[in-house]
């Protein structure tokens, strides 16, 4: 019993993270019906990003919380800025392109992170700053369970965020802007929503979503390396699709179930397919529901 | 019936040139390693071309790359199906491949008496023949439900369906598992590999030519009206997955048994993207611009692959510096400003690193250039080098024809 509990923090912490990486994926779905294949770099370089402010800022020599609060903040601004320049030099000239172009490009700009990357940091992996050392917060007496501090605080800010981000989205000017155009862009614009604006601020606010993503899993690891984005950001857009891709709460959930059914696998004896069962998931659900679990079914007009 | 007594005799004669050009190229290979390395200036350009194994290394890389990007423009640009687990049917087939080499081979080779010559033409075409079998089940097991889904989906079930493979190799210990499968005899030269890329290019032009072929491509352009006219969309789409996919399950058996081993690591996301890139950048569509794009990427990786890194910092500045020159370029905001950020950051790389440490890291600026030119190509020229056009004898004729109808300037 305690086993299982163990497992199910486990899953909901690896969970949430997914999560908030698959947010990004699904939001800029929803507005550029394009998956951003760059996102899991976005959520790579976050961890880096953080990695060299806090050296800058000596935060493991002095440690304190406001400056762990502004390591945060520094990720959160430096990817939100990387991805809009992505998407204002990449994505924004191919808008009215093919699909397949705009995807290539996409795959381009992902490679493009992972190689810049492992020139500019180098390709080994480097240890993560101790931001906020672990403690148990809660332990079993056969200790069997243990509840570490990290694993609130990833599971708590990702809520959080998550509140923020369904109140941006519902209640918000700029959000419903952003539902305007997912359900019809042209018409959108043509109520005088400024597309341009509204997409770019898309890509801000998923990349700086990516950015806590890719510290809290740092923190958690705690090793970084360049490549870290590529199995994690695959996962996390295999998540958004599994709960419907384009779809906000869909992709929490999405999240959710991958982290738990990778957590799952990884106690059983076949936890050698723990990468590959993230996609046996994704074919089964999709043969049963092609649009994803909380997806709605686009019908065709000819 | 004279069109198969035609096709006979040139099958005939592409067996019998190129088994020619086969036994040319070992005969002098020999010659050139019984030279003395003083008289090898001496020898002509040519034998000095052929008889290096190096070279004959390129060829037959390029030819399995010939096939990969064939088999895959077939699903990607002629019925417009996004598919980016290449890599995975290739590595089906591969691995099926090796299988049947190494483990049924050395008994079918006492129990039938075969030369080591007479091994590897009697082995290579049955483990040819399992592998795009294998390859096409998989295509099956794939196509069959991913391919009712539309656009996207497809993409990432085939990439989805690419990592289970790499996975599956890795927990299946009697295949090597993540160390890879060793010694795979040596069956595969110049012969196989380009009967067997004639053979996939014939097929698939011939199929373009076809009713079928033409079906395929009214899925591509237009899924609706191809359904309306009567086209069993769903059935087309698999067909053509499943062939694609058996051809890659061929070139994975002949990459396999000339390099003699195979790798998970080797089948990754990485190689689907570099087919694509191939047909990407010879044209979505186009037979002739996915051999072009095939061939010279493959040289061109090869022969960059010596140069040192602080060129590939020169090379991606000179790149740079000619693009954007070019006029219509500076028109373009964007790429100009990628340009700008690229070459900031080689300088910043240069200065920063050192020639010493840069050469540790060529291998990613080189990855660097390569995928800024993907992007580039994206923008400025997404349909390719030649769309959807073909270069054919015909296309030299009308040239020809145009140059000599101009008028000449007095």
């Amino acid at each position: 019993m305690e086993n299982f509990l163990q497992q199910l923090i486990n899953g909901v912490a690896l969970g949430s993270v997914y999560a908030l990486v698959a947010l990004g994926y699904t939001m800029v779905y929803g507005v550029l019906r394009l998956i951003n294949f760059a996102h899991g770099d976005v959520y790579m370089l976050g961890a880096y990003y953080a990695y060299y402010a806090s050296a800058k800022l000596s935060v493991e020599a002095h440690p304190s919380l406001g400056k762990v609060v502004l390591v945060f903040l520094i990720s959160m601004l430096g990817c939100a800025l990387t991805g809009m320049i992505i998407e204002r030099l990449a994505y924004r000239p191919l808008r009215s392109a093919p699909k397949l172009t705009a995807l290539i490009t996409a795959i381009g700009v992902s490679m493009l992170l992972e190689f810049g990357g492992q020139a500019v940091f180098g390709p080994d992996p480097k240890p993560f700053p101790d931001l906020i050392p672990s403690k148990a917060l809660y332990q079993s007496a056969s200790g069997a369970l243990r509840i570490t501090n990290q694993q609130v605080l990833i599971i708590g800010v990702s809520l959080a965020l998550m509140a923020i981000l369904r109140h941006i989205v519902m209640k918000t000017r700029v959000g419903k802007a952003m539902r305007a155009i997912s359900q019809d862009g042209p018409a959108a614009s043509l109520m005088g929503v400024n597309t341009d604006r509204v997409i770019m601020f898309t890509f801000a606010l998923g990349s700086a979503l990516a950015a806590v993503a890719g510290i809290l899993i740092a923190l958690y690891q705690p090793t970084i390396n360049p490549l870290m984005g590529v199995r994690s950001g695959l996962k996390a857009f295999v998540a958004a699709v599994l709960g419907g891709i384009g779809n906000i709460p869909g992709a929490v959930l999405g999240g959710l179930l991958m982290g738990l059914a990778e957590t799952a696998v990884t106690t059983t004896k076949f936890s050698g397919f723990r990468d590959a069962i993230a996609f046996v998931l994704l074919i089964l659900i999709l043969l049963v529901r092609p649009s994803g679990l909380l997806g709605s079914v686009a019908r065709e007009k000819v | 019936m004279p069109t198969l007594l035609r096709r006979a005799c040139l099958l005939l004669a592409t067996v019998a040139l190129l088994g020619a050009i086969n036994e040319g190229l070992t005969r002098v290979g020999v010659t050139y390693r019984n030279t003395d390395t003083e008289d090898l200036g001496k020898l002509p350009l040519l034998v000095r071309l052929a008889g290096n194994p190096y070279n004959v290394q390129i060829l037959i890389i390029a030819g399995v790359n010939i096939i990969l990007a064939v088999s895959l423009n077939l699903i990607n640009g002629i019925t417009g199906q996004f598919s980016i687990g290449h890599a995975g049917f290739m590595a089906i087939g591969g691995y099926a491949a090796a299988t049947l080499t190494k483990f049924i081979g050395p008994r079918l080779i006492e129990a039938l008496h075969l030369s080591p010559l007479g091994a590897a033409n009697v082995l290579l075409p049955l483990a040819l023949v399992l592998a795009a079998l294998a390859a096409a089940l998989a295509g099956l097991l794939v196509g069959v439900p991913s391919l009712r889904l539309k656009g996207d989906y497809l993409a990432i079930v085939t990439l989805g369906f690419g990592e289970i493979i790499l996975v599956l190799i890795v927990n299946i210990e009697q295949i090597g598992g993540a160390r890879g499968f060793p010694d795979i005899p040596l069956y595969t030269n110049f012969f196989w590999v380009y009967l067997m890329a004639v053979a996939t290019v014939a097929t698939v032009r011939n199929l373009m030519m076809s009713a079928h072929g033409r079906a395929l491509m009214a899925v591509r352009d237009d899924e609706v009206a191809a359904e309306a006219v009567g086209i069993n969309t769903t059935l087309y789409k698999v067909a053509a997955f499943v062939m694609g996919s058996a051809f890659a399950g061929m070139a994975g058996a002949l990459q396999g048994h000339f390099i003699q081993s195979l790798h998970p690591n080797s089948f990754s996301f990485l190689k689907s993207v570099e087919v694509l890139v191939m047909i990407v950048l010879g044209g979505l569509g186009s037979l002739t611009g996915s051999i072009f794009a095939a061939v010279s990427l493959t040289v061109l990786q090869e022969v960059l692959r010596e140069l040192p890194g602080v060129m590939w910092c020169a090379y991606g500045l000179v790149a740079l510096g000619a693009v954007t020159a070019y006029p219509r370029y500076t028109a373009r905001r964007p790429l100009f400003a990628i340009n700008v950020a690229l070459a900031v950051t080689l300088v910043w790389l240069l200065f920063h690193f050192g020639a010493g440490e840069l050469e540790a890291r060529k291998q990613y600026l080189r990855m660097i250039v390569y995928s800024f030119m993907l992007i580039v190509l994206m923008l400025q020229r997404p349909q390719g080098l030649l769309g959807r056009g073909e270069v054919s004898l015909d296309w030299f004729r009308r040239i020809a024809r145009r140059r000599g109808g101009k008028p000449v300037a007095a």
